[in-house]
């Protein structure tokens, strides 16, 4: 079960999320906002690609979901915004049930073109919707009125929370008898079947719950942008913003997001200081993904932890010898 | 008389599985080997690495002599080597003649080209515009048989002829090889058969748990005889 | 009526030939390569801003020559991409590694292509041919849908001869069915796969090409083109060359007569029909 440092990660990570939404600048927690949303993404994609072994090219329909429901929900009617938030996920999971029980009819390329074709059917749904502001889409008035004070501080505090729960919660998780089998299922679909794990039951849970996690995710990133649309939320650049992340940070690893996060917007950064332009920052990206593909196939982190331990072993050997 | 196929010292290996263990073998030109043995015992290692599928090995090989690349399935078709593979393998999106064509893309000059495989097996010909997997068991062994000649290989490797096939099928197969063998080609055949290669075979070579544990002529071997040679004791 | 059905007919049809296009090069790669090339749409958009930039720098040029040099253009950056990068990924099994590797690729292609171009929409002049129509049996149709119908028809028609009826074509297929084998008789493996990343790059300058003749293409819309290249290839069965050209017929028709009750949904309802008949499929067990 759940180990004292672990208990001890949780309580530091929610003082520092306290800590941090009251002492940081309004600027820098922007930054700091977006990074732990594209962390929480990628590590959604990264459960259902890396741990589950499905690979989808349209989670970027659960961006625009959860966000589009946290807008509707809370400008509609007179519940507080942050118990709104707190509802998007569980209504995107409830909802992602039945679109994975569809879904998994599909395997492999089918699963992840027909996820993309769902995410494009979405966004063209809500660009024809008039109640959701058709193409100009919806700015947030929770109760009707414009958002006050500064949203980024809570956003960051739970966002922050979060990140920490989801790194000590999946570590918990993959110890866990399911987190065992759905091990096991990334290895061998056929061979975890016949051992009994009940395989699409397992898939379901990890589809719709990346599914909530990447709602919610988008429900935070959109309460500091304050406005939605539909080319924006459903957009495919929060699926290219995942997948590179994983893929170039670890992909079937808890760290690997984590470290592609910082390389991701850690370069952007760096690169806009030194007056890059955003396309070449883009390929210098894209280069990134593919050198480290072909060196290092299961990305970064994997590729030092297995330097790490093996010098580690070394050492150890001398140390014996 | 000269060496078709010198093999010396080879060992093989997938992962730390030891699949073959300091092997060596000679084979002149125009002979035939019967290599037998259980199951797991090396033998479709052995043909693997000839043909460059199995690249992780040890050792030397000579075909007419010149040296084996390891892991290049080209050169071996090119210093004369043809694998009739088990299970046949052969090219379901290509008619019967044009699986005969690409056998004969290596371009080695010599007397096998379409018409004289349509000679060899005429059913062939009657089916040339069919695809092979609407063949029976038997046609698609001939098949196969014909594509690896298409290359005029000066060794012919043959993995579990006749595994899969009746008695007339099988015996069909055999006379077919034997006319084969009438053209100077060299040839190692794998069988499960012992008694029935055994019979076409010049020498036999069994190969057990990765290493020769009999070598002899093939005259005069019965399945009894093996099997004392498997175990190392008369049983 | 009569006559506004078989109008409505024959802009179906010749839209699925351009969608058709659009995923042939695709199937072709998957199929052959077993790699599911998310760098596609891109090499499409590329194939369109070539053919522009060669009108720009050669006015006189001709169109066969335009659409030759899109091809030639094309055909070499795919086949780069094969010898450089996609060529190793796929020496590791996991097949997800080439695919992500030419996600790697299509991010870089896009942006070379935005920092070069601009981001500006560019469309071919195609001069008087776009307003131009024949009348056949007592039918006015555009010439030209037409002419874009037949490129891609000819284009058709020639992979599937080259495929099909040619020592490469069979060298290609017997790769596709058993790589190993095939490299025992001889087949060069890495240079046939090099030449049919090269083909399929060229089959999308040709479809950048109708695209660019039809309507103004940007630099951007390399992913929207890659959406339909899938629903094409995945309506077509994975691979299939004939497939895909029915494939595109269907969606073409689906986005005209859907374009007739709701102008303005964009290809809302060829994704519909995409995934109605997808799901369909696989809870029917006709899908693989």
């Amino acid at each position: 079960m759940i180990r004292p440092w672990e208990i001890a990660a949780l309580a530091l990570g929610l003082a520092a999320a306290i800590c941090g939404a009251t002492l940081i600048g309004s600027g820098s927690l922007f930054l700091l906002c977006e990074i732990l949303v594209i962390f929480l993404l990628a590590q959604m994609w990264n459960l259902l690609a890396g741990f589950a072994g499905q690979i989808s090219l349209g989670h970027q329909a659960f961006v625009g979901l959860g966000a589009y429901t946290l807008f509707l929900a809370a400008n509609e009617t007179a519940l507080p915004l942050w118990l709104v938030l707190a509802l998007v996920p569980v209504a995107v999971g409830l909802v992602a049930i039945p679109l994975g029980l569809v879904m998994f009819h599909l395997k492999h390329a089918y699963f992840a073109v027909g996820m993309w074709v769902v995410a494009e059917i979405l966004m063209q749904l809500a660009a024809k919707a008039d109640w959701l502001g058709g193409t100009s889409g919806l700015v947030l008035r929770p109760g009707g009125n414009m958002l006050a004070g500064e949203p980024e501080r809570v956003v960051f505090a739970i966002a922050a929370f979060c990140a920490v729960a989801l790194m000590v919660g999946l570590r918990v998780f993959l110890r866990t008898r399911l987190g065992l089998a759905t091990l096991a299922l990334r290895e061998n679909e056929a061979a975890a079947a016949s051992a009994g794990i009940d395989v699409r039951g397992l898939h379901l849970m990890h589809f719709a719950l990346t599914a909530a996690g990447t709602a919610l995710a988008g429900a935070l990133y959109y309460i500091t942008a304050l406005y939605i649309s539909p080319n924006d939320a459903f957009q495919i650049n929060w699926l290219i913003a995942m997948m590179f992340v994983t893929v170039v940070g670890g992909i079937g690893t808890l760290t690997g997001p984590a470290l592609g996060t910082i390389i991701l917007i850690g370069a952007r950064e760096a690169m806009t200081a030194w007056g890059f332009t955003g396309g070449q920052y883009w390929i210098v990206m894209g280069l990134l993904a593919v050198v480290v593909l072909l060196l290092a196939p299961r990305g970064l982190w994997p590729a030092i932890a297995a330097r790490r331990g093996a010098t580690q072993h070394a050492t150890t050997e001398e140390t014996e010898a | 008389m000269t060496t078709a196929l010198r093999i010396d010292a080879l060992s093989a290996w997938h992962g730390a599985f030891r699949a073959l263990s300091d092997v060596s073998l000679t084979l002149e030109a125009g002979r035939v080997l019967a290599l037998v043995g259980a199951n797991g015992a090396g033998k479709s290692t052995l043909l693997g690495l000839l043909t460059g599928r199995v690249p992780g090995w040890t050792g030397k090989v000579e075909v007419n002599g010149t040296a084996l690349p390891p892991g290049d399935p080209r050169a071996a078709s090119a210093l004369g080597l043809a694998l009739v593979p088990e299970g046949r393998l052969l090219f379901d999106s290509l008619s019967v003649e044009e699986n005969l064509l690409i056998g004969g893309g290596g371009g080695r000059p010599g007397p096998w080209d379409v018409a004289s495989v349509y000679r060899l097996f005429q059913i062939l010909r009657e089916k040339r515009h069919q695809r092979p997997s609407t063949m029976s068991g038997g046609q698609q062994q001939m098949l196969a048989i014909g594509r690896a000649l298409m290359s005029n290989p000066s060794i012919l490797l043959c993995d579990e002829i006749s595994l899969g096939l009746s008695p007339p099928v099988v015996a069909e197969v055999y006379a077919a090889l034997a006319e084969v063998r009438g053209q100077g080609t060299a040839m190692v055949i794998v069988d499960q058969d012992i008694a029935r290669v055994c019979a076409t075979a010049d020498e036999v070579a069994c190969l057990f748990k990765g290493r020769i544990s009999h070598r002899g002529p093939a005259r005069g071997t019965t399945p009894q005889s093996i099997r004392e040679a498997y175990f190392g004791v008369a049983a | 009526m009569i006559a506004g059905l078989i109008e409505t007919l024959f802009q179906g049809i010749t839209l699925g030939g351009l969608y058709g296009m659009i995923g042939v090069g695709l199937a072709l790669n998957f199929g052959i390569l077993r790699v599911v090339n998310l760098a596609q749409g891109e090499l499409i958009t590329i194939g369109a801003f070539l053919a522009v930039g060669l009108v720009a720098l050669a006015p006189g040029l001709s169109f066969a020559a335009v659409l030759v040099g899109a091809f030639a253009g094309c055909a070499l950056i795919g086949a780069a991409m094969q010898a450089a990068a996609i060529e190793r990924a796929m020496a590791f099994r996991d097949p997800m590694v080439p695919m992500l590797v030419t996600f790697g690729l299509a991010v870089i292609l896009r942006n070379l292509l935005v920092e070069t171009m601009g981001a500006d929409l560019r469309g071919l002049d195609v001069g008087g041919l776009g307003q131009a129509r024949i009348d056949i049996a007592g039918l006015s149709l555009g010439v030209l849908p037409l002419v874009t119908l037949a490129i891609a028809l000819a284009a058709f028609g020639g992979l599937a001869a080259l495929i099909y009826r040619t020592a490469f074509g069979r060298q290609v297929r017997a790769l596709s069915d058993r790589p190993d084998i095939a490299a025992l008789m001889g087949v060069r493996v890495r240079r046939v796969h090099t030449l049919v990343a090269a083909l399929s790059a060229g089959l999308a300058a040709i479809a950048g090409v109708l695209l660019a003749m039809r309507a103004s293409v940007s630099p951007f819309s390399g992913v929207a083109h890659l959406l339909v290249a899938f629903e094409v290839v995945v309506l077509g069965g994975l691979g299939s060359i004939r497939g895909a050209l029915g494939a595109g017929m269907l969606l073409g028709l689906t986005q005209v007569v859907s374009s007739r009750f709701d102008g303005n949904a964009g290809l809302l309802y060829v994704h519909l029909v995409f995934f109605a008949v997808l799901v369909f499929r696989a809870m029917t067990g006709r899908l693989s």
